[in-house]
């Protein structure tokens, strides 16, 4: 199994985010999350993610409990699992070259990946694969000089240039223009088809979840409300799912820039 | 697979690193500071034998009450330093300040008279700034001879420079609409002010000059290094004199006076919330200025300067001497101040960084509270002071003077560099960890890019502070154009002085416009 | 109110507040040793002179030379101790009558020493090591030694590999004796004060030179006080008497057998010893 869930929990503070998940993702296996603003998605994916750990409950990752191993271990686990971020994590000053080579800081030792940040290698591979989401043209430029879109779409060459053996996809194109959109995901799908891994990802647009999974996870109020087939998902379930739901824009988050001229 | 590639901004970035090589080898050579020197058994050994002294503390009686004194010296000359700044920034900024002019209630040109004695007034104010507070010290030493008066002077002068220019840029960053609505209805110039701006501005003024109070503490406590009084005074003594347990003391005392100059500066500024605490915070401070003047009036008796023997000594600084000879010692002289600023504030960043990433708790609840402690300590004595003990370690000249500008200069940066880190949002780091980065790995890709932009800009504006600095510890025999000047004046050779004070003035103006021009380039 | 009078007074007040009490006489003296050992040397002297003119007699402790002469020259104190150099700096810049010297003024002269580690044996040793002088407004401590350095074909400035100015003859010595330089010099008699307190190691401190004798200290008033209180100053220093032992006591602090009458005309050869060496323009 890629992923395993078994009554997982997790609560911050008196919030309870997830309730007692128990689902599966097998070895290859690809799954979009649905479900209103507010319902776990997120959680699931950091949880999935080793960001966090379940509050209870049971957590596997290909195969392995990440919270019993060791850190040097835990490391190993995780640098085989990409993420692609909602709010792509990429420092504003840092060029794009640099931020699609951080996908593989967990396959490369200390020193050489620091000589890198002052001697830039494998420029034709992280160009190919921004290639893949048409920015190979961006590769020498600085991250804050992208579009959201443009940023969102790095973060996700960063994931293929990783190349985990399970994705996993917080809504990766949520910034992105519906052609864009659907693009994206088309490219983390075949990627992962292609290698064999598992994808997960959590899609705010159901359109775009039913076109291109085979399978739907929907969630509501940090509880699984179905797990079926695409072809199963029908317009009065989706109703019920997202029943007073309030479309909430996610925070873009901005690094302070304060001087304090201080002469004493 | 993992070939080099071609990175467009390779060439740039090598030359820059290449013309900070050359830079560094040269203010080394000017300098010739050898960080060999600091582990030479000989110099080890001298610095050892002065600071075994150092426990136990000297507790006698009489020093003891010494120092007492000397606290309420320096306490009494910040306050009355301040009130005569105060005295001589808020007119200033009153008549300075551009929006309360007639000119801007109408949008017409400033008449050209109005203009030129708003243009002298702020000349006057930048000179007055300009020169260091320990340099107009020594020279009012020079010019009314004993006592505290110097210090008082000299802290009026310089931060009456200070608060007339920030006092009128407070002012004008204020909405001019008040103002001119009054101005619209036949309002005066004074009552624009105190119905249209000072509202507005009150909260902010005050804390300002809370801030400057604050800073003014420290460099009362200096004074005495060149005469003038107060803790310095004694430190000077027992430093002079190699009293490892009396200068002990001393340090604590003047740290103690720090913390409780930052404390006060705390309680004064969370006073500002309310109008009881504002009214009370006036009352304190005028009690504080009678205090001190009570205080001090003693010293003062018969130690009082005559207008005419002030203004002897001003005419005596003119004409400047520009004699050949000069020009060789003060070329020296300037390019030594600034290899020190520059080999002083890059050995500071080394150390900063190092410091801030434990004071910023990366490494351990332990190792922050021991990072902390540390970058109080050497943010809490000044680079002055330092000079002073980096003199034992290392002799005297610019060496010294490098060391003591690295020592103090990191304290201060390594606290910037540490809450810039606790301010830099987590995620990037989290993103990359979460991808099996390691700890160095997600820091260099996820936190540095982040934070660099800013530590570089801190860096710059200290680097300008650090030019004034390195231009007095000369007084103290850390090299830079400090030493001539005193050298100058001791021997009343005030043409010399006048010519080394505009070099001086002009060397730190000259770094202020670099550094703002860098700043401006990283944006 | 008193805020203001202060304050304007400090800055802008005009000679009647220079005018100190009745009755007071205000002694100050250069700060060349430290200012424990000022202080101590000084107080049975002042007790003596307020005994003998009758009136009170307050010292005022000043850490700065230079600060000594301002304060004489603007009538800011009414009787002071002064180097050779410090009255030729006093002379030229205002009005000041001196008064007496000690007999051993008329001939002093000052000492070169040398840390036992820095391997410096004689005066040519001295070349490219550290070097410290007292105050650079000294006359013993800095101008006649380098007057003489310099007559010698020795300039500070390039022969030596640094030049500090540690501000007091103890504090030289304890600066050579501490390794922060590698030599100096100092006064004759606050040497030998030291030598004979055993205040000084032999194993880490030795003499390497003498100076040639120059005229030095002496006790300077402001022209501008009264002439009767002047000769009765002068008289006062002139009555000490080494046969009695009250007298031999202060003597003895003060490091003088006896006071004799000194004048201006004393000091001309430390004048143009000054303008010779570049420290008086």
């Amino acid at each position: 199994m890629s992923l395993t869930l078994a009554a997982a929990s997790l609560t911050r503070g008196k919030r309870r985010l997830l309730d007692r998940i128990s689902l599966t993702l097998a070895q290859g296996e690809q799954a979009a999350l649905i479900g209103p603003s507010g319902a776990g998605k997120s959680s699931l994916i950091s949880l999935a993610a080793t960001l966090a750990a379940p509050s209870n409950g049971y957590v596997s990752l290909l195969g392995e409990d990440p919270w019993r191993l060791g850190a040097r271990a835990r490391r190993a686990l995780r640098a085989r699992i990409a993420c692609v971020w909602q709010t792509p994590p990429l420092p504003a000053r840092q060029r794009v070259i640099h931020a699609v080579a951080a996908g593989r800081l967990g396959q490369s030792g200390t020193l050489a990946a620091l000589a890198r940040l002052v001697l830039p290698r494998d420029g034709a591979a992280i160009e190919q694969t921004l290639a893949r989401v048409e920015l190979a043209h961006k590769l020498w430029v600085r991250s804050d000089t992208l579009s959201g879109g443009e940023r969102q779409r790095v973060g996700v060459a960063r994931a293929l240039y990783q190349a985990g053996e399970l994705v996993l996809a917080d809504e990766p194109v949520s910034a992105l223009d519906p052609y864009l959109a659907a693009q994206t995901v088309r490219v983390l799908c075949e990627d992962a088809r292609a290698r064999g891994a598992s994808l997960l990802m959590s899609l705010h647009s159901v359109e775009l979840a039913l076109a291109h999974f085979p399978r739907i996870i929907a969630l509501r109020d940090g509880r699984v409300a179905f797990d079926l087939p695409s072809a199963e998902v029908d317009a009065a379930r989706l109703a019920a799912l997202y029943e007073g739901e309030q479309t909430a824009a996610a925070p873009l988050a901005s690094p302070p820039a304060t001087l304090l001229p201080a002469r004493c | 697979m993992l070939n080099p590639v071609h990175d467009p901004l390779f060439a740039r970035r090598a030359w820059h690193g290449a013309g900070l090589a050359v830079l560094l080898a040269l203010c080394v050579a000017a300098t010739g500071f050898d960080p060999r020197l600091l582990a030479d058994p000989a110099t080890l050994a001298s610095l050892a034998g002065f600071t075994a002294q150092f426990w136990p503390p000297a507790l006698g009686g009489t020093l003891l009450a010494e120092v007492a004194g000397a606290t309420v010296t320096t306490l009494a000359c910040a306050t009355l330093g301040l009130a005569l700044a105060i005295l001589i920034g808020a007119p200033a900024a009153y008549f300075g300040c551009r929006t309360l002019g007639e000119a801007a209630l109408s949008d017409t040109r400033t008449p050209p008279v109005a203009a030129a004695a708003g243009a002298l007034l702020r000349g006057t104010l930048v000179a007055m700034r300009a020169v260091p507070e320990v340099v107009w010290a020594l020279l009012f030493v020079r010019a009314i001879g004993l006592g505290t008066l110097p210090a008082v002077l000299a802290l009026g002068v310089a931060y009456g420079g200070m608060l007339g220019k920030v006092y009128a840029e407070i002012l004008e960053s204020q909405p001019p609409e008040f103002s001119r609505a009054l101005g619209a209805a036949g309002a005066g110039r004074l009552v624009r002010l105190a119905y249209g701006v000072l509202p507005g501005a009150l909260p902010e003024l005050i804390s300002y000059t809370v801030y400057r109070f604050e800073c003014a503490i420290r460099a009362s406590a200096l004074m005495g290094l060149v005469g003038a009084g107060g803790l310095g005074l004694l430190l000077d003594n027992s430093l002079k004199m190699m009293n490892g347990a009396e200068t002990a003391t001393l340090l604590i005392a003047f740290l103690l006076l720090v913390a409780a100059a930052d404390a006060t500066s705390r309680l004064a500024r969370r006073a500002l919330a309310t109008p009881r605490g504002t009214a009370a915070l006036a009352l304190t401070f005028t009690t504080a200025v009678l205090a001190s003047l009570w205080q001090l009036d003693a010293l003062w008796q018969g130690g009082v300067a005559n207008l005419d023997a002030l203004a002897r000594f001003a005419a005596e600084f003119w004409p400047p001497d520009v004699s050949a000879p000069l020009w060789a010692t003060l070329a020296e002289a300037l390019w030594q101040t600034l290899a020190m600023s520059v080999l002083g504030t890059l050995l500071a960043v080394l150390v900063a960084v190092a410091l801030a990433l434990p004071a910023a708790g990366e490494l351990g609840v332990l190792l922050q509270l021991a990072a902390r402690a540390l970058l109080a300590l050497l943010r809490g004595i000044p680079d002055l002071v330092w000079a002073m003990l980096a003199v034992l370690a290392l002799g005297l000249g610019p060496a010294a003077g490098v060391l003591a500008l690295a020592l103090h200069t990191s304290g201060v940066l390594g606290r910037l560099f540490a809450e810039t880190l606790q301010n830099t949002p987590p995620e990037c780091r989290q993103a990359l960890a979460a991808a099996g980065a390691g700890r160095a790995t997600a820091f260099a890709y996820g936190v540095l890019p982040q934070v660099l932009p800013q530590w570089l800009a801190y860096t710059l504006y200290r680097w300008e502070n650090n030019i004034r600095s390195a231009s007095v510890l000369g007084i103290v025999g850390a090299g830079g154009v400090g030493g001539a000047l005193f050298f100058a004046l001791s021997l009343f050779q005030m043409p010399t002085a006048a010519t080394l004070i505009v070099a001086m003035v002009m060397l730190s103006w000259l770094a202020e416009m670099a550094s703002a021009r860098l700043r401006a380039q990283l944006g | 109110m008193m805020k203001a009078r202060i304050l304007l007074a400090g800055v802008f007040a005009s000679a009647a507040f220079a005018v100190h009490a009745d009755g007071v006489l205000r002694v100050t003296a250069i700060p060349d040793e430290s200012p424990t050992e000022l202080q101590r040397k000084f107080a049975p002297l002042g007790e003596y002179l307020s005994r003998e003119l009758g009136m009170k007699v307050e010292f005022v402790p000043v850490t700065d030379y230079a600060a000594v002469v301002s304060a004489l020259t603007a009538d800011q104190v009414d009787l002071a101790w002064l180097g050779g150099f410090t009255f030729v700096q006093a002379n030229t810049r205002g009005k000041v009558v001196p008064l007496v010297q000690r007999e051993e003024d008329t001939r002093f002269t000052s000492r070169y020493i040398a840390g036992t580690q820095s391997k410096i044996n004689k005066m040519a040793d001295l070349k490219g090591k550290t070097f410290a002088f007292g105050s650079v407004s000294s006359t013993s401590g800095h101008l006649m030694p380098r007057y003489f350095l310099q007559k010698q074909g020795i300039k500070p400035e390039t022969a030596f590999r640094q030049v500090g100015y540690s501000g007091a003859h103890d504090a030289t010595v304890a600066w050579v004796a501490s390794g922060k330089v590698d030599a100096g010099v100092l006064n004759a008699s606050v040497w030998d004060k030291l030598n004979e307190a055993g205040k000084i190691d032999p194993a880490k401190v030795k003499v390497i030179g003498s100076t040639p004798p120059f005229y030095d200290y002496n006790w300077t008033v402001r022209a501008s006080l009264q002439p009767a209180l002047q000769k009765r100053i002068r008289t006062a220093f002139l009555a000490l008497d080494p046969a009695r032992p009250e007298h031999k006591a202060i003597l003895e602090l003060q490091r003088a057998t006896r006071f004799v009458p000194t004048k201006a005309a004393n000091y001309a050869g430390i004048e143009s010893a000054a303008r010779e060496a570049g420290l008086l323009k």
